[in-house]
């Protein structure tokens, strides 16, 4: 078998069969699991199903072995267990910002930690900028993914983006030209999916019970977060249609950059975790800090 | 005496010295049984800044471009896959293929003779998507959809727009299910590509071929076929070559009275090869760009 690490590979591309022999012994059992970028699909060979892994996008191929946990190990009594090796097979995209943006700022990031769409999960922590307040809860819309880059490769253009402050027509200019006739998949209720415009951000909701881990029932959403806001927080649900949820209930979570006097003012810096100072004015706002550095 | 409403060329003009008798390279009809000429073209992806991914594809006098939005946050209740769209659109001064058939454009229905010469007569405009694009839109939804791996894309959209700038029937306007056909086969090719720059995870890269059989003679590609006898059938198939060369969409357009399994087999076989060929410039366009 030819190297295929590192090569260049399009979507659909064969990358390795999932299960193989050894080349050298023919005893230990090399296993090949999909991660990113990758899927698995049957491929028929002389009237047989082979479980193929193969890629979905176009990109560079990534295998890595996966070290054993020695603990879970003994758990398992399947007498072929030690027999096998697990790799798991990513491809990468050939490049995009986040990735050009690391290799210029010489930082080392994962290699496979990236791909060019990055929608948010459960257990993610995310950058977020807030919109909105109420007395319940906080609205927020979601930047990006830590360790991930931007949510949507076209995060920032548009409406809510860079254009944000040129001029811009009615409606914001960030709609596309859709009359709403177009053809939907049926596999997806048609009616509850409609497109929001271009340029407009995965949204999320903070709940007041959910900003912090301690005095839960005596948040107050206005000393916590204001709109402009940009705060590190956790996803803890997809939430409904339209908001995931989020959390901020940990020392490491919470309001990274602020500027005073609801954003007129100077940025911010945090004195302790329920306190920031405008370093130049002196004046000090309350919010909910993230300490992301202890 | 000068004409001085007119703007005349110099007194001293020379003639060129040309000689006028080179005739324009005449093509050879062609009678073997299978005739395997892919037309080239050219293709170009990440055009449009703003679309997650887009192409633009030429070949003949067909332009076509396609932009890839997505996947894009939705309103309403939760989903937890992606749901997929296509909007397909002539720009509004292209006259539509058989558009007499499936437009009514017509200015009275029943005048059916005077329709040959009707070119977009309540199209401009228009704000929705005419028949013809509804079923070319239908078409590329319907064959892309199998391979794009929705469950990643929870709460979103992915919308493919896709813009005829210009086709091989504007031009002559004649009736030709061959030459429509033909656009959408290249429309399809298009919109795989505009998806796969997008980054969108799919299983395979969909392609399509067309072919047309006329007395046992398979054309693929075709282009200038003087169709209309009977016998003459138009067909177009999309395909997942590298996942068992699974059938993803197929079209067919023209005399189907008599037509055999045989005669079925024989286009898909010409399409799926076709397909292939446009497959593998399509890869080889991926890697070396």
């Amino acid at each position: 078998m030819t190297d295929i690490k590192g090569k260049l590979v399009v979507p659909g591309q064969y990358i390795t069969s999932a299960y193989k022999l050894d080349g050298s012994s023919q005893k230990q059992i090399e296993r090949y699991i999909p991660g990113k970028g990758a899927i698995i699909s049957q491929i028929e060979h002389e009237d047989k199903q082979i479980p193929v892994v193969v890629a979905t996008i176009l990109g560079r191929v990534i295998i890595r072995e996966i070290e054993r946990d020695l603990e879970n190990d003994k758990a398992k009594t399947s007498s072929n267990y030690n027999n096998i090796k697990s790799h798991v097979v990513v491809v990468v995209p050939k490049s995009n910002s986040y990735i050009d943006y690391n290799i210029e700022v010489g930082s080392n990031i994962l290699e496979d930690s990236n791909i060019s769409i990055n929608l948010p999960k459960e257990n993610d922590v995310v950058l977020v900028k807030i919109t909105k307040i109420t007395q319940k809860q906080v609205y927020c819309e979601i930047l990006s993914v830590e360790g991930h880059g931007n949510v949507l490769s076209d995060g920032g253009i548009g409406a809510n983006g860079e254009l944000a402050h040129d001029s811009l027509p009615a409606g914001g200019g960030s709609q596309n030209l859709s009359n709403h006739q177009t053809i939907a998949s049926s596999q997806a209720t048609a009616l509850g999916a409609q497109s929001n415009d271009i340029g407009e951000n995965f949204k999320g909701i903070i709940r007041s019970q959910d900003i912090r881990s301690t005095d839960r029932d005596k948040v107050k959403v206005i000393d916590s977060y204001k709109p402009g806001d940009i705060v590190r927080a956790l996803i803890i649900s997809l939430g409904d249609g339209s908001n995931y949820y989020l959390s901020t209930a940990r020392n490491d979570l919470g309001v990274i950059f602020a500027k005073s006097e609801n954003g007129s003012g100077n940025l911010m810096y945090p004195i302790d975790w329920q306190n920031m100072m405008d370093v130049q004015s002196g004046l000090i706002e309350k919010r909910k800090c993230a300490n992301p550095f202890a | 005496m000068s004409d001085r409403r007119r703007l005349l060329g110099s007194v001293n003009t020379i003639i060129p010295n040309v000689d006028g008798t080179a005739q324009p390279a005449k093509i050879e009809s062609k009678t073997e049984p299978r005739i395997d000429g892919l037309r080239p073209f050219f293709l170009k992806t990440g055009i449009i800044e703003n679309a997650n991914g887009s192409s633009y594809l030429e070949v003949g006098n067909n332009i076509i471009e396609v932009s890839v939005y997505g996947p894009r946050p939705i309103r309403g209740s939760f989903i937890d896959r992606a749901s997929f769209s296509v909007e397909c659109k002539f720009l509004p001064f292209i006259s539509q293929p058989n558009e007499h058939l499936y437009n009514n454009t017509s200015i009275s229905a029943s005048s059916a003779a005077n329709t040959t010469n009707q070119t977009n007569v309540n199209v401009n405009g228009r704000t929705g998507l005419t028949s013809i694009e509804h079923k070319i839109s239908s078409y590329i939804e319907t064959s892309l959809l199998p391979s794009i791996v929705l469950e990643k894309y929870p709460k979103s959209t992915i919308d493919v727009f896709v813009t005829i700038i210009s086709t091989d029937s504007s031009l002559g306007g004649s009736y030709s299910d061959t030459k429509m056909l033909s656009l959408v086969n290249w429309v399809l090719n298009a919109s795989s590509v505009a998806l796969v720059d997008s980054g969108i995870e799919v299983k395979d890269v969909v392609t399509s071929g067309v072919a047309h059989l006329q007395n046992d003679v398979l054309v693929l590609d075709p282009t200038e076929i003087q169709e209309k006898d009977e016998g003459s059938v138009s067909c177009v198939a999309s395909f997942m070559n590298l996942r068992n060369d699974e059938i993803v969409g197929i079209w067919i357009e023209g005399d189907q009275t008599n037509l055999e399994n045989s005669q079925v087999d024989h286009l898909l076989d010409g399409c799926n090869d076709m397909s292939k060929k446009v497959r593998a410039n399509i890869n080889s366009y991926f890697t070396t760009s």
